[in-house]
């Protein structure tokens, strides 16, 4: 942990906290149909002309059920678009690479994920994805799905804010003005600084460039018809070691093993067809191309996280600079920040919003100090081999970014809902790895997804607010509100589906063939790395513990249902909650109400959520990560 | 729809498959209609 590393983070949290009014004072304008921004000469007219076309009447507001079924079409419509587009990408255009059409397994899989806003890539996406999926089926989500995502967090703040009332405003005003007015003139402008810090945005096929140094593979050898050539060989078994005696051969007490052939039950070989395998020199290298810089913008502003290319912002052309890196990790909270100012712009209560940001700074930051302490502290089994201790866990990190970078990225992807990811996760140590797992099992409520990140954090507000009334006994009041059990059944309806679809489908995964399969290490990282697959799925962040191979038709199909079970089955409580909200009358404030600023609330609330998250998630987490950093102690690794 | 535009183009497992996954989406989103009245009656 070093000065520039400190440096680095006073500057993070600066230049995130002056963002925040500008962003919050923005969005009150963009979230008001009648809001005026310096945008409206250009885009008030297609603003219109979008309400003519899709048959919206802007001034007709819509109660919470009305909203979430509109919410809920749309994904519907778009989620089917998307997974047609990927399923007949072979035929499209704009794939000068002739990729071919995706399985429908993995269409399903990734049609959900960018619905949701989740973007886990059970693909490589400059090996799979033409440009027109990438633009079109992807890019649209990312900004579709973030809207969204605003959209249900300001029906959630309209109904805390409003009272007497059952309307939360409408969902296409919502949905057509935070894309028109906010993401893709941030997302314009974004794109372009990208650019300028050397990102690629072209449509030219993939280059083709000469190794400077050639290298040999093995790869199964062919006939003229392009069949694989297979030879018959014995199979072998591993069998103890015999002496002259019969006697087994011990070496440290342990029997030394040896190959022998199996035998059938004639006492003959057992036989099989193997692939014939040649060497194959490798000169030449294929370097990735596209619009990548328009869909990085929208990946990182959105909390979308999708990945242009397989190893997304650890790519020399997705992250070119230290510059780039900071802005994109900027860019990640920038709306989720802003909308705790917007919070409590709406609720007249700029404290609350206050309040609230600090809760989510505070955990933020434990969050990024725990995970930078002990990727800088390394891994002792490596010291033991030679590496210094002061290069700490380098392992799956770019050079470029360094321990701090990756530490503090990391944090701040799964602090949101993002899951883009400069590093892999995989490689860090067992406690520094436990810091995104818990992250995403407190269901991204730091800042959070542009948009889930607030309204999942005002769950647990409820929550706070409703433990504190049970404290001193009287009838809980939220900003003017008495909150009844209605409210206490949809917040706690909310965190049991987040823990219920990680755990449930977690576990089915531990005991099953299938999920096994899929498992690259053994031990407590096997299940770590179920568990981080399902906790990013069900909480729509989408990077993953890359140990895991999920390309499969089990784990893209439960990968997917999870996805939508972690959005919408959330969600609906959620507006079923704000619909509550809003219809309340207000009570005046007494002397027994409780403030829902200052830090007696900022500790309460923070207190609920670490208690929530450790009650559901400790038991699992103790037998992954923290076992395992207690095996690596004992001189064990997996 | 994919079905139908692929009919004869892929097989016709994948085409099951297609309909099986679009399916699911389908009666997920409608299911979520049910499930928001079934929270309103809490």
């Amino acid at each position: 942990m070093n000065t520039s590393g400190w440096l680095q983070l006073a500057l993070y949290v600066a230049a995130l906290a002056l963002i925040t009014k500008p962003m919050g004072l923005y969005l009150m304008r963009v979230l008001d149909p009648k809001g005026k921004t310096w945008l409206d000469p250009v885009i008030r007219p297609v603003e219109r002309l979008s309400y003519w076309v899709m048959g919206v009447r802007p001034e007709q507001e819509q109660n919470w059920r009305q909203y979430t079924w509109a919410m809920l079409l749309f994904s519907l419509v778009s989620c089917v678009f998307t997974y047609a587009i990927l399923r007949l990408q072979n035929f499209l255009p704009l794939n000068p690479q002739h990729l071919g059409a995706l399985s429908p397994d993995l269409a399903f899989n990734t049609a959900v994920s960018f619905t949701t806003n989740t973007n886990w890539q059970s693909y490589g996406g400059e090996s799979t994805m033409s440009y027109l999926s990438q633009m079109v089926a992807l890019a649209i989500h990312n900004f579709a799905s973030a809207a969204t995502g605003i959209a249900i967090a300001a029906a959630l703040v309209r109904g805390i804010a409003r009272h007497s009332t059952n309307l939360l405003g409408n969902f296409w005003v919502d949905l057509v003005r935070v894309t028109y007015y906010l993401l893709v003139p941030i997302c314009l402008i974004f794109a372009v600084v990208l650019v300028s810090q050397g990102m690629i945005q072209n449509f030219k096929p993939y280059t083709t460039a000469k190794l400077v140094e050639s290298y040999t593979i093995q790869v199964q050898k062919t006939d003229d018809k392009g069949q694989p050539v297979t030879t018959n060989v014995a199979v072998t078994v591993s069998a103890p070691k015999l002496d002259e005696k019969g006697q087994p051969v011990l070496t440290n007490g342990v029997a030394v093993m040896v190959d022998v052939p199996q035998l059938d039950t004639k006492g003959q070989p057992v036989m099989t067809n193997v692939a014939v395998m040649v060497d194959q020199k490798v000169d030449e290298q294929s370097i990735v191309q596209g619009p990548m810089a328009s869909q990085v913008a929208i990946k990182m502003l959105g909390t979308n996280g999708g990945g242009y290319t397989n190893a997304n912002a650890a790519h020399p052309f997705e992250n070119p600079t230290p510059l780039s890196n900071f802005l994109q990790m900027l860019s990640i909270f920038s709306i989720g920040s802003g909308l705790t100012y917007y919070l409590g712009r709406m609720t007249k209560n700029q404290k609350h919003g206050w309040a609230v940001w600090s809760a989510m700074m505070i955990l933020f930051l434990a969050g990024a100090l725990v995970a930078w302490h002990y990727e800088a502290a390394g891994n002792p089994i490596h010291q033991q081999l030679g590496i210094t201790a002061a290069d700490g866990n380098m392992e799956g990190k770019e050079v470029r970014f360094g321990i701090f970078n990756s530490a503090l990225f990391a944090t701040v992807t799964t602090d949101a809902s993002c899951g883009a990811v400069n590093s892999m996760h995989d490689s860090f140590t067992a406690l520094g790895g436990l810091v995104p797992l818990f992250n995403m099992q407190l269901g991204e409520i730091i800042f959070g997804g542009v948009g889930a990140g607030l309204y999942g954090m005002l769950v647990f507000v409820v929550l706070a607010v409703f433990i504190a009334g049970l404290m001193v006994g009287r009838t809980p009041e939220y900003l003017g509100k008495k909150i009844t059990a209605f409210d206490v059944k949809m917040a706690m309806l909310t965190l049991l589906i987040l823990c219920l679809t990680i755990l449930g489908f977690s576990a089915w995964a531990a005991v099953s063939a299938w999920g096994l399969a899929g498992l690259n290490n053994n031990g407590p990282h096997g299940l770590s790395e179920i568990l981080y697959a399902y906790s990013s799925c069900v909480g729509n962040n989408g990077s993953a513990f890359a140990g895991l191979s999920a390309n499969t038709p089990w784990y893209n199909t439960t990968l997917g249902i999870a996805m939508l079970f972690g959005r919408f089955l959330m969600i609906v409580p959620i507006m079923a909650l704000a619909g509550s909200l809003a219809q309340k009358k207000l009570v005046p404030a007494s002397a027994g109400t409780f403030p829902v600023s200052g830090g007696t609330f900022v500790i309460l609330l923070i207190g609920t959520i670490l208690l929530v998250g450790a009650l559901n998630f400790l038991p699992v987490l103790a037998l992954g990560p923290i076992v395992e950093h207690f095996l690596m102690l004992q001189g064990k690794l997996f | 729809v994919v079905a139908f535009i692929r009919g004869g183009v892929v097989p016709n497992c994948e085409i099951m498959l297609d309909v099986i996954y679009i399916g699911t989406a389908v009666l997920f989103f409608v299911a979520g209609e049910i499930y928001a009245h079934w929270c309103e009656k809490l």
